[in-house]
């Protein structure tokens, strides 16, 4: 059993805020594959250039418990989902020492 | 009882216990003190104290949801007041959120190629989030795209109907037992075996509810055919539905199987 990290905006890229329910269906998404969730207290800045502008956005971290790495790709579609539905490009997570960004 | 009125226009009702309706009252001060910021709030709402979670495996300071954790009103009260310090913090314009959830259900619904009830159900499980306008539910088309990129989306088709798994009935009350079915079409063989029971077969069915009743409490099972399985029995005092079916969904909260069953549609 280990632990998955994955960064999730609190706001689209014109700064308007994500809704409870945007969370709630993740989290509903997250739960029908794994067994449970946190959010990690804080939450992280970050920064990325697109075009030569300068993006600044703030993430939740959600971490999810994996019980085994045959559990892999249900992380992808969880990432896929939420990549789709807070209007990102890709999506950081982080597990067992490593970085993705999908 | 208690309920909230969550920004996006929805009403949750909810049972707090003291410790809870105390846990509540800390996070409403972390909302209304300016000076603290949703991370604030996050970091209590989602470590032990907060007495809805279990304990996270990976760090005892801090809490896990978990499928019944998601499935508390109480927890989605503390989801709406997460938000609105967002709102606070960000300085969003509400409107702008507000804006964009455009779909109408019938919309929804044929953008997803599901029937209006299974968009609503998708909004009770919170699956689909929607907002409330003039008491019309609108929903955000970026979202309900992303709906159906997983593969909990639409519904499969309804299963065919089965002729090799009839069910066997008892159904009726009596001192304050009861026990109901819906099943499509007729019972075969009906026969009146008591004042207040009946008896028959339910010959052709691909999905059926079972409600039963007593002393307030009250459950429903949704049942399919299962024509590999043993022949089992499900029974309620006086009451039984017997046949090879397997209980595909279980409700025990009265007030629940209450919803599901007026909701529910046999096949």
């Amino acid at each position: 059993m280990f632990e998955v990290q994955v960064f999730i905006p609190v706001a689209d890229n014109n700064g308007v805020a994500f809704g409870d329910d945007d969370y709630a269906a993740l989290e509903a998404e997250i739960m029908s594959r794994f067994g449970g969730l946190s959010l990690n207290p804080g939450t992280a800045v970050g920064s990325w250039v697109d075009n030569g502008k300068r993006y600044d956005d703030r993430h939740r971290i959600y971490s999810v418990v994996v019980r085994s790495l045959t559990q892999g790709h249900l992380i992808g579609e969880v990432v896929e989902i939420a990549k789709r539905r807070f209007r990102q490009e890709a999506i950081f997570f982080r597990y067992l020492g490593q970085a993705e960004i999908l | 009882m208690a309920t909230h009125e969550t920004l996006s226009g929805h009403t949750i009702e909810y049972e707090p216990t003291p410790e809870l309706a105390a846990f509540l009252a800390r996070l409403q001060a972390l909302l209304d003190d300016p000076s603290k910021r949703e991370a604030d709030m996050i970091a209590l709402a989602y470590s032990r104290e907060n007495p809805l979670l279990e304990p996270w495996p990976f760090d005892a300071s801090r809490g896990m949801v978990t499928a019944a954790v998601l499935a508390e009103p109480a927890y989605h009260v503390i989801g709406d007041m997460l938000f609105r310090k967002r709102v606070q913090d960000t300085g969003t314009d509400v409107a702008k959120i507000a804006a964009r959830y455009t779909l109408t259900i019938g919309e929804t619904a044929e953008r997803l190629g599901i029937h209006e009830s299974a968009v609503r159900q998708g909004i009770a499980a919170r699956r689909l989030s929607s907002w409330v306008k003039d008491g019309r539910h609108y929903l955000d088309p970026v979202a309900v795209d992303s709906y159906k990129v997983g593969p909990h989306g639409p519904k499969p088709p309804a299963p065919r109907p089965s002729n090799l798994t009839p069910l066997r009935v008892v159904l009726g009350r009596v001192q304050g037992y009861n026990l109901k079915v819906k099943y499509p079409g007729e019972l075969e063989g009906e026969e009146r075996i008591a004042e207040h029971t009946i008896a028959g077969n339910v010959p052709r069915w691909a999905r059926v509810a079972v409600f039963t009743g007593h002393a307030g409490t009250a459950r429903m099972f949704v049942l399919e055919p299962d024509p590999d399985a043993e022949e089992q029995t499900l029974e309620h005092n006086a009451f039984s539905v017997r046949g090879r079916f397997k209980i595909v969904e279980k409700i025990n909260n009265a007030a629940k199987a209450g919803e599901a069953w007026k909701r529910f549609e046999a096949a």
